[in-house]
């Protein structure tokens, strides 16, 4: 598949990354030849430096044969007219545009992205898909990842497995055994920063991390199992009130238990924007870094601290810090992921990745098949696909054990008529089921494979 | 026609003022009161050639400012225009002193409605109707000023919206704009547009009145007396008029126009149009009267429990509308009192709280209507400012939401108020020290100073422990009151805005 992304910013160059492994043909369009150069560098992409949104320069790009466009510049209205263009004059099958300000993402006006309007396909908005990871870490306090699946019935949890987890040193096999009722299922571990997918054999170790599929209801429990306390969180403190924060906070508002949200913001106009938007949620103006600021915000008797601003160390600081004031739980939004071997060290307890949830939404809409979500785990190591099975799929009508996975890859939970079972090597894969599956990013291609659209379908 | 609007604003009044006195002497004729129509037709003829000299020699009058013109031009017409109305009063009247005369008038023309004729009989119908449409001439004169002038120059209460500082106008320049209208067309397009809004509602109550039962000449004085709240009334106020309850309840729905400008003037001066639901004047107005019109209905309430005898649903009824009534009365500055709200005192045997009317007259009714006092939108702006500081108590480095326009009221609309509130309040307490060293008793003086700075004339008789008359103090003190009226219709802050530099300087 030919794909052009313009943009070569942080998310532009991830998608060419997750692309370009996957033998497509991608090539890059930026205004900056720095950021050109440097995704050519190091991936296998072409790249042209120029402006995106310029008929010339996507002619260029091989706009005329090409079957996606991926709009990320960081302006919202290049955006949009690079979609435009792609369509008027190179009819371009797929476009994506990621679109930043709320305002376009008004659902009153999701008329304007009509085939005859303003062509755009899909709609990306990484502000909105960060304010919805920082909700779900916030749910799921003890995990240090999580992201729903399957309609939101499906959970995905990242879990630090402590000394006192009651479930260290037994083989996996065992605990299918004790807990049967439990739909969860070890879908990974990463030990010593190496992320493999368990065996049935494999035992779990204090340090460990896992990532656990589990039934959404039963989310409560299985944190029980793996030794976490499900608390529930009443006292929230926002630091940063830019896109992010707000919508965090407005999310929060508008939920019907009573959440005392407090935000904490520098900039003045931009904490007076929130004020505005915001009815219950107290804006403070000031550095969140400020020990006064963050007393006065009463972080001692908050739940948890989410530190949003567009700095990652500000974010990482004010996350330490807090914890040290005697807040129990610190989330962090971070950009650089170089930085999140840090966490532990500096006892944050779970972090948002912006540039891993928009990469995330927009692969969901690259892959083959019937493709409902994708999620990316860690540094591009691993990808958890939802997807529904297609009556001329391979994989449709054979039990779990019969199916020919690959290796790396582990099936996480099946939705089957609207119920969500767990997966036994008894299951059968019917035609419309949803199935999630978790695989290691080698095993990915196999997998998309197994979920197209065999040959003799056309 | 172009000429006339080129001419001083002063002298176009002087020339409307004139033109006014034919009704009276029309309403005289047909009462078959020759006197009375003789002296008004010949102040018409004396008072036209008049205008029409100084017009004349006035014809080629450029002022630097127009602005400033306007504003003088103001000043001068409720300080001089009395005069003028005074001169056939004073000869119709016949047995009273031109002083009586020129205080009615300026009590009249600044919609106070305070009356030194106390006896009912002392006037003809025909100077009661002039007196009336004075106020009436009065009102419409505010109505159109304040949008016309005041808005402009952030005057008023529109400073309290305002970004530039008061008495300066819009702030900025734009290239864009070439030539910024001239104040005059201003006031002609304001003046054509708000006349007929202001004639038609006056017209529907009296019509109104009328069907409810009342004798046509009563309704028209109560029906511009209650648009200009002025609270001028031929009989004695609505105790004697013969429209009782459904009158009243008129009444009581045309009071809406003195609450918020938005109900007659909606989007005139280009600023955001929120609705009256959303309008804090209007909210605040709402606030004012239902809790104080149930704190004196329960006040009464429980003073009737304690009485041994049983009390009828009527009798609270009739209580309960008396306070509402009379509240929404004196927060619009008009001074009306219901005939139940005597009622309302024998129902439950205590006193009526005159404070209660003094402190609703002081806080007044909207910025830009007709009613005078504080304005709601000062006080909405100072309540807001304190809230916000409460939650500034507990969260030092907090922002307040609302939007910009909430946060500009709260910041500089406050400070403007607060500066606006400690002016009234000094105006309150200058003209008390000044009316105390005319010999004036000390409670006496205080409520006349309230009643006159907000031109609420009838405050006088309510309010005080036992009624106070005005022709019963002395002349000088008189001369003060004119003096307060004044000030308290065009606001101390215009007044001082005619010593800003900008306006004086080369």
């Amino acid at each position: 598949m030919k794909v052009i992304i313009c943009g070569a910013g942080q998310v532009g160059w991830q998608i060419a990354r997750h692309l370009s492994g996957e033998k497509n043909d991608v090539t890059v369009v930026d205004f900056n030849p720095e950021l050109v150069r440097r995704a050519t560098d190091t991936l296998d992409v072409q790249g042209i430096a120029g402006f995106a949104s310029y008929p010339d320069v996507l002619d260029r790009a091989g706009a005329a044969d090409a079957d996606m466009v991926i709009a990320a510049t960081h302006s919202d209205e290049v955006n949009m007219v690079t979609c435009q263009v792609a369509h008027s004059v190179f009819s371009v099958q797929r476009k994506i545009a990621r679109l930043r300000a709320q305002n376009y993402l008004d659902p009153g006006y999701s008329d304007l992205y009509r085939r005859n309007h303003l062509p755009i396909d899909v709609v990306i908005s990484p502000e909105r898909e960060v304010a919805e990871a920082a909700l779900q870490r916030l749910a799921a306090p003890a995990a240090f990842d999580t992201e729903s699946f399957l309609d939101g019935r499906a959970q995905l949890l990242g879990i630090m497995i402590d000394e006192d987890c009651p479930v260290i040193n037994t083989p996996l096999r065992q605990l299918t055994d004790l807990f049967s009722t439990l739909r969860a299922v070890v879908v990974g571990i990463r030990r010593d920063g190496a992320l493999f997918v368990p065996s049935a054999g494999d035992q779990i170790f204090p340090e460990d991390e896992c990532y656990i599929f589990t039934d959404t209801e039963d989310m409560t429990r299985t944190l029980e199992i793996f030794g976490k306390i499900h608390s529930k969180q009443e006292r929230i403190v926002i630091i940063g009130g830019g896109n992010v924060g707000l919508g965090v906070a407005l999310a929060l508002e508008a939920r019907t238990d009573r959440v005392r949200v407090k935000m904490i913001e520098k900039d003045r106009e931009c904490a007076e924007r929130a004020a505005d938007a915001l009815d219950r949620t107290i804006v403070l103006h000031g550095d969140g870094l400020d020990s006064a600021l963050l007393e006065e915000a009463n972080i001692a008797t908050a739940d948890a601290v989410l530190a949003v601003t567009d700095d990652d160390k500000t974010n990482l600081l004010a996350a330490v810090r807090s914890k040290e004031m005697g807040c129990p739980m610190a989330i962090s939004l971070v950009n650089d992921p170089t930085l999140i071997p840090l966490m532990g060290p500096l006892d944050i307890d779970a972090y948002i990745n912006p540039r891993a949830t928009t990469v995330s939404s927009i692969l969901r809409h690259i892959r083959h098949g019937r493709v409902r979500g994708v999620y990316s785990i860690g540094d591009a190591e691993a990808e958890v696909i939802e997807a529904e099975v297609l009556g001329t799929s391979p994989i449709a009508g054979q039990c779990v054990k019969d199916i020919d996975f690959p290796e790396g890859t582990l099936i996480g939970a099946v939705m089957q008529q609207g119920q969500i079972i767990r997966p036994t090597g008894e299951t059968r894969i019917e035609e419309g089921n949803v199935i999630a599956i978790f695989a290691m990013s080698d095993d990915v291609a196999e997998v998309e494979r197994l979920l197209q659209v065999s040959i003799d379908f056309f | 026609m172009g000429w006339i609007v080129r001419l001083p604003f002063f002298v176009i009044l002087m020339g409307l003022g004139a033109t006014a006195m034919i009704v009276p002497a029309a309403h005289a004729a047909v009462m078959e009161d020759f006197d009375t129509m003789r002296v008004f037709f010949y102040g018409f003829i004396l008072f036209s050639i008049l205008t029409l000299m100084i017009g004349l020699a006035t014809a080629g009058y450029a002022p630097r400012s127009v602005a400033r013109s306007h504003l003088v031009g103001l000043l001068a017409a409720f300080s001089a225009l009395p005069i003028m109305f005074a001169i056939p009063f004073y000869e119709a009247v016949g047995n009273t002193t031109f002083l009586n005369a020129w205080f009615e008038m300026v009590s009249s023309f600044t919609t106070t409605g305070a009356t030194v004729y106390d006896t009912t009989d002392r006037l003809t119908p025909s100077l009661h109707l002039w007196r009336g449409l004075v106020g009436w001439m009065g009102g419409l004169l505010v109505w159109v000023t304040a949008v016309s002038i005041f808005a402009p120059m952030n005057l008023g209460g529109f400073e309290v919206r305002a970004t530039g500082g008061p008495g300066k106008g819009a702030a900025g320049t734009f290239s864009q704009i070439a030539q910024i209208v001239d104040p005059s067309e201003r006031l002609v397009r304001y003046t054509l547009t708000l006349t007929p809004i202001y004639i038609g509602l006056t017209t529907a109550l009296w019509i109104g009145l009328v069907i409810a039962g009342e004798f046509p000449y009563i309704a028209l004085i109560h029906a511009m007396s209650t648009l200009s709240t002025s609270g001028i009334s031929p009989i004695g106020g609505l105790y004697f008029a013969a429209s009782r309850f459904w009158g009243e309840l008129l009444i009581f729905c045309f009071f809406a126009f003195a609450l918020s400008r938005l109900t007659f003037s909606r989007g005139l001066i280009g600023e955001r149009d929120q609705g009256l639901r959303r309008d804090p004047e209007f909210i605040t107005a709402l606030v004012l009267i239902g809790s104080v019109t149930m704190l004196l209905f329960l006040r009464h309430f429980i003073g009737a429990a304690e009485q041994a005898e049983p009390t009828s649903l009527r009798d609270s009824l009739s209580a309960f509308w008396g306070a509402l009534f009379t509240v929404t009365s004196f927060l619009t500055t008009t001074g009306f009192e219901s005939r139940l709200w005597e009622g309302a005192t024998e129902f439950s045997g205590l006193s009526t709280p005159g404070l209660f009317l003094i402190g609703l007259a002081l806080i007044g009714g909207g910025v830009a209507t007709t009613a005078g006092g504080v304005k709601l939108l000062r006080i909405y702006a100072l309540y807001r400012h304190g809230e916000r500081e409460q939650e500034r108590l507990l969260h030092p480095s907090s922002i307040g939401g609302g939007g910009r326009d909430a946060r500009r009221i709260r910041r500089q609309g406050a400070y403007i108020s607060w500066v606006f509130f400690m002016l009234f309040a000094l105006s309150i307490a200058a003209v008390m020290l000044m009316l105390s060293l005319t010999g004036v008793q000390f409670e006496t003086s205080m409520v006349l100073a309230v009643s006159a700075l907000s031109t609420t004339g009838p405050l006088a008789v309510v309010a005080a422990e036992t009624p106070i008359a005005y022709s019963g103090i002395p002349d000088a003190a008189k001369a003060v009151l004119a003096f307060a009226m004044v000030l308290g219709r065009l606001e101390t802050l215009a007044i001082i805005a005619l010593f800003n530099p900008e306006i004086w300087q080369r």
